[in-house]
């Protein structure tokens, strides 16, 4: 030891040495998988160690079919919160799209089609009047949005008169239960719906001018990205998307009825935001937003497992939204 | 800010454009109240009438009492979507704790109020602490509360004094008790938000939260009250719809915080923060009320009502927001 | 102030300044910008804390927490961006924070409006009341309010941060006026400024920053402008710059301007611009030339005017026709316009190419990041990695990413306003070197300045603006700081550099 006198004990430092460094790189590791990843880990976990059944393959099929229309609904959220906005139109969306399709496919196989189209030209032209009532006459979406919301509440209690019209045909039911090489068609296009979604956000121009446009819309103005008709088409993306949910939710039902959408805009919003998405835009993608969804089936699917009361599922998910959004902001801060 | 410079001394007639161009919500608003009620009264006599005057008086003091919260945090800056499950809870824990015994209510009171003050609170921390966004805070307030409600109640729930009664359908004279509590309430507020330091810091919170801290405002504190006001007018609220239900509602809330951001913003109060007066907000209130008056009158299907009701609120809101520069969002 | 330091992300603001001054003082603050004079006195100020260092008041410490306690202890600060509330009146901003009580947490409204008005006349401002609202004034009454917002608190020390920055010359001489007054009443007072004629006008000392270190004090009399400048610079301007040009006046302008004007613009302009020179638009601040800029670049619809590219007349009516056309444009603000801070470096410089090529669907990343990475080289960015977001870079590699993005899309006309404000020293020479050799490869450059020694040293031809017109036109031979000066402040000269009669009194000095 007085030979070396400038490495104390090599030996002992050399294995706290290691130990630090192992440390050091599950820290690392830690720190760079976003937050919402490890909370599905963690809930995945949970829900395993209360009931493996939940797990099996056909389970697990079942809870994503029910959780489809939703994670579309989230989905076209996404592209509007991308941009620096708010849809809270989207539950009066679903109660309108369901009950005109109820109303005009009225259980004949011939109506299908032209129904679909209807809907989905009728979401477009919703999307585009708020689109443009945000960009043109600068009403701020979050109350645009609210008025549309009231507004197309209206609409379809007009069109049904309140009572549950038409009918949904069997031929499109199937739709909701068939399957495709033992997985149902709705899990099919939800696939698609994703995989498409995030393209266009990441590999298209178009896409990832969106994201710009939500981190700053003026440099985007001024590198010559016509802004607001990029945001005009995230709302118009949002209302096609939820026009699409709707028709997928609907095929588990036989008939319209009031209810449809309640509550939904709130819904898809918690996922995009819990998936890390930043509220007023430039943060994001469809695989958070996916992320997000998944967070929040899981902990639901968890929740009811152990028995936690239908009402408290409120008060989780106030917390859950709350705790994503103060963690993404460590997140953010932590400057590497 | 205009590059030109003002004349030293403004004729009348520019002073007033330039009033107009500054307030063109809440004349709108105001206008279109009178247009209504008038155009409503011109179809069907019984608008004008007292009973009828006295029904819309009735409808606008609920809607009024929370908007008059939500006025504060909007002109800060921010607002508050957790008053709608404020109320529920409210009418339960009141009508609950009351049960029709009158020695009760000094304990429903301090019950209520603990509740409300303790939710504005946790808003008010976490947006100027935490400083997450108010959108986010309060709607988790909003469904924690929701989720507690319903939790423990499943439907209408409690019972109330005649004393409590009172509240909701007493007169004096021809003026409906509700009405008063509204006015005092009304001018409390008009008194705060004009007169005092305080009601200047809110302002100023919304005109700039930085320029505001740099020029001494203590914005924290600042947001903190603006929530606990709201919260505060949130339990008043209850309290008065717990008097006219004659019990507690977990739904009765539902809804009401959009319809209160609709009311107060409709005439010319910035979403945003730091301009916009009460006199706004009563604009509103008249507004959204007068509306359904007026359709209830000329028959107007509910459903029709709802397109109308939704249309006037982006049309009114667009009146002011329109001439702004730069990019909507 | 002893040993202060001050970092934000990616910039070390101030290095160990200190600073001090005496009881009635006026002590002139000069430096280039970004050399951290405004940092400086925001912590003095309360409004940013040191990382490191001191401050001492009257002989005790002094750490203010917030701008509160700086106000307590008699500091006011005129800070250089308005600190004011549009939809609030004159005195209520006057008095905001600070307003005075009548029991109960009421305002006393009275004694405010009373207040207001006895600071206005102070100030001897006849055209503003204490009842406008701030929304319905103009800039040079928006300044008025800011000063006045200052003086209406008994201080013993006021920092003035570029206070004539938005003001006419009347104005200027009555703020003059009382600083004189308030430095008869032992006030001590720090005054911020590029404009050298006013630290020989009003300071008695004058101290000079650059890059985040103090450079020296002097006394202002007997103080010649040449050794001022020669201490703020620091080197040799000679080594600095890159060698200038001289064109063949016979040859065609590429870049032909007449009567331009915009609905902002208070004047219409015209000039010619030859390939091969860096063209430079100086002025004070509020000359105009942004305005112009802006103008060029199709962010302000034009009203009136034409503009002509090697002998076509084009019409650039927003950013994304000026891009189609060519044209590319750095604005001043580089974080609210230039970049977008959340987004990584590479799709930072992606997109102006991408709007320019008209992509519709899937992109070639690949290749987007082979030209990304050639022009990081190029210009040697320094940045962790591509995908880092652009608001950890420093403030010199920001400029050089929004430069990249341009120079991606090949630009033939590239407009640049203050290219190296905040910038320190490498990265400005660096700049500089890559304008000259973009003028070299025959791309138009436009620098809009108020840099006096970057206009200077940098430019071939100048153009001074005053109040939205031409005062002065001059080859970088026949421009001097004098002349540019006189040009800037409204002098209008004569091919020798006379001042023209009348002038008013401030060109003679």
């Amino acid at each position: 030891m007085a030979a070396n006198g400038n490495a104390p004990k090599p030996e002992a430092d050399e294995v706290r040495g290691k130990v630090t460094r192992t440390e050091n790189r599950a820290l690392a590791v830690v720190k760079k998988v976003p937050l919402p990843w490890w909370a599905l880990i963690v809930l995945v976990g949970a829900t395993a160690a209360v009931s493996p059944y939940i797990l099996m393959p056909s389970n697990l099929i079942h809870l994503v079919r029910q959780g489809v229309p939703g994670a579309i609904l989230a989905l076209g959220e996404t592209f509007v919160i991308l941009a620096g906005g708010f849809d809270l139109s989207i539950a009066s969306t679903v109660s309108l799209i369901a009950a005109v399709a109820s109303g005009e496919m009225a259980g004949k196989v011939g109506n299908i089609f032209p129904t679909v189209a209807l809907s989905l030209s009728i979401a477009a032209a919703i999307g585009l009047i708020n689109g443009l009532a945000v960009t043109k006459l600068k009403v701020p979406s979050f109350l645009t949005t609210l008025g549309m919301m009231i507004a197309l509440q209206g609409a379809a209690l007009v069109y049904t008169g309140g009572m549950p019209v038409g009918g949904f045909p069997e031929e499109f039911r199937a739709l909701g239960v068939g399957r495709l090489l033992g997985v149902p068609y709705l899990i099919w296009i939800l696939v698609i719906v994703i995989v498409l979604s995030q393209i266009f956000l990441k590999k298209t121009a178009l896409g990832r001018s969106i994201l710009s446009v939500g981190g700053n819309d003026l440099a985007c103005h001024l590198m010559g990205i016509r802004v607001n008709r990029v945001r005009i088409l995230t709302f118009v993306l949002s209302s096609v998307f939820a026009a699409v949910g709707t028709l997928l939710m609907v095929t588990t039902f036989r008939v319209w009825d009031s209810s449809m959408g309640k509550g939904m805009h709130f819904e898809a919003i918690t996922m995009v935001i819990v998936g890390g998405a930043a509220l007023g835009g430039g943060r994001g993608s469809a695989v958070t937003t996916i992320l997000g969804w998944l967070v929040m089936t899981m902990l639901f699917t968890f929740l009811n497992l152990v028995g936690f009361p239908e009402a408290g599922r409120f008060i989780v998910e106030g917390v859950i939204i709350l705790l994503a959004v103060a963690a993404n902001r460590e997140a953010l801060m932590r400057v590497q | 800010m205009r590059t030109e410079n003002l004349t030293p001394n403004g004729s009348l007639w520019f002073k007033i454009k330039r009033w107009l161009g500054n307030n063109t919500g809440v004349v709108t608003a105001y206008l279109i109240v009178l247009a209504t009620f008038l155009t409503s009264g011109g179809i069907s006599r019984d608008v004008f009438k007292l009973t009828n005057i006295i029904t819309i008086l009735h409808h606008m003091v609920s809607l009024g009492l929370v908007s008059i919260g939500q006025t504060f945090c909007i002109l800060s800056g921010s607002f508050d979507l957790s008053v709608g499950s404020v109320i529920s809870l409210t009418t339960l824990l009141f009508a609950g704790t009351v049960f029709g015994r009158s020695e009760m209510i000094l304990q429903a009171l301090a019950l209520v109020f603990g509740v409300g003050l303790f939710t504005g609170l946790v808003n008010g921390l976490t947006i100027a602490k935490a400083r997450i966004n108010p959108f986010i805070t309060t709607l988790a307030t909003m469904l924690v509360g929701q989720g507690a409600t319903l939790m423990y109640y499943y439907g209408p729930y409690g019972n109330i004094t005649p004393g409590i009664k009172y509240l909701g359908y007493g007169m004096v004279g021809p003026v409906p008790v509700a009405v008063l509590v509204l006015a005092a309430f009304f001018s409390a507020a008009l008194i705060v938000l004009t007169k005092t330091r305080f009601g200047l810091h809110v302002y100023a919170l919304g005109g700039g939260i930085q320029s505001a801290r740099v020029s001494g405002v203590n914005t924290t504190r600042v947001r903190i009250a603006t929530h606990v006001i709201c919260s505060f007018m949130a339990t008043c609220t209850g309290i008065y719809v717990a008097s006219r239900l004659g019990t507690g509602d977990p739904y009765v809330g539902i809804d009401i915080e959009l319809e209160s951001i609709a009311a107060v913003c409709i005439a010319g109060t910035s979403l945003f923060g730091g301009r916009g007066t009460l006199w706004g907000t009563l604009g509103g209130v008249l507004l959204l009320t007068m509306l359904s008056n007026a359709f209830n009158h000329l028959n107007v299907e509910t459903t029709i009502q709802l397109i109308a009701r939704g249309l006037i609120i982006i049309a009114a809101v667009a009146v002011y927001t329109m001439r702004r520069k730069g990019f909507g969002c | 102030m002893r040993g202060v330091h001050k970092y934000f992300p990616g910039v070390h603001a101030l290095k160990g300044v200190d600073f001090s001054c005496f009881k009635s003082e006026v002590r002139a603050l000069v430096g280039h910008n970004g050399a951290g004079k405004s940092t400086l006195i925001k912590i003095l100020g309360g409004v940013y804390d040191a990382d490191e260092g001191e401050i001492i008041l009257r002989g005790k410490l002094f750490k203010p927490a917030n701008p509160m306690d700086a106000t307590n202890a008699g500091i006011s600060i005129i800070h250089q961006e308005f600190n004011l509330m549009p939809d609030l009146t004159v005195a209520q901003n006057i008095f905001l924070g600070r307003e005075p009580r009548r029991g109960f947490g009421f305002m006393d409204t009275g004694a405010m409006i009373e207040g207001a008005t006895r600071v206005l006349e102070r100030l001897k401002i006849a055209d503003i009341d204490p009842s406008d609202y701030v929304r319905d004034l103009s800039v040079n009454q928006l300044q008025l309010v800011e000063i006045a917002k200052a003086l209406a608190v008994h201080s013993e020390l006021i920092v003035m941060d570029e206070p004539t920055a938005a003001l006419t010359l009347p104005d200027i001489q009555k703020l003059f006026g009382i600083i004189a007054e308030l430095k008869e009443s032992g006030v001590t007072i720090i005054y911020i400024s590029h404009r050298l004629a006013e630290v020989f006008e009003i300071g008695d000392r004058v101290t000079a920053m650059k890059d985040g270190r103090m450079l020296a004090t002097l006394p202002v009399e007997g103080l010649d402008k040449g050794t001022l400048v020669e201490t703020m610079v620091g080197r040799s301007i000679v080594e600095f710059f890159p060698r200038h040009t001289t064109l063949d006046k016979t040859v065609e302008p590429a870049l032909v301007v007449k009567d331009l004007r915009s609905q902002v613009m208070r004047k219409a302009v015209s000039f010619k611009v030859q390939t091969g020179e860096i063209f430079g638009l100086t002025g004070l601040e509020g000359c105009g030339a942004t305005e112009l800029a802006r103008c060029l670049f199709g962010v302000d619809r034009t009203r009136q005017g034409e503009v002509s590219m090697n002998g076509h007349p084009i019409k650039v009516g927003s950013p994304k026709e000026a891009l189609s056309l060519g044209f590319g444009y750095l604005s001043k603000n580089r974080h609210r316009e230039g970049l977008i801070l959340t987004a990584p470096v590479s799709e930072n410089m992606a997109i102006p190419l991408r709007v320019k090529e008209g992509k519709k669907g899937l992109l070639n990343q690949k290749e987007e990041l082979a030209r990304i990475q050639e022009m990081v080289a190029k210009l040697q960015i320094i940045a962790r990695d591509l995908s880092h977001e652009a608001q950890f870079l420093s403030g010199g590699n920001q400029q050089k990413v929004i430069l990249a993005k341009w120079l991606l899309t090949q630009c033939h006309v590239l407009i640049i306003d203050e290219p190296t404000r905040g910038i320190d020293v490498e990265s400005k020479a660096e700049i500089y070197k890559l304008l000259r050799e973009l003028t070299d490869q025959g791309v138009i450059v436009l620098v809009v300045s108020s840099d006096m020694e970057e206009v200077l040293g940098l430019c071939d031809r100048i153009l001074v603006l005053h109040r939205g017109e031409i005062t002065g036109e001059f080859t970088w031979e026949t421009a001097s700081e004098r002349t540019v000066m006189l040009a800037a402040t409204g002098c209008a000269l004569d091919s020798e550099g006379n001042v023209l009669e009348p002038a008013p009194e401030i060109c003679k000095l």
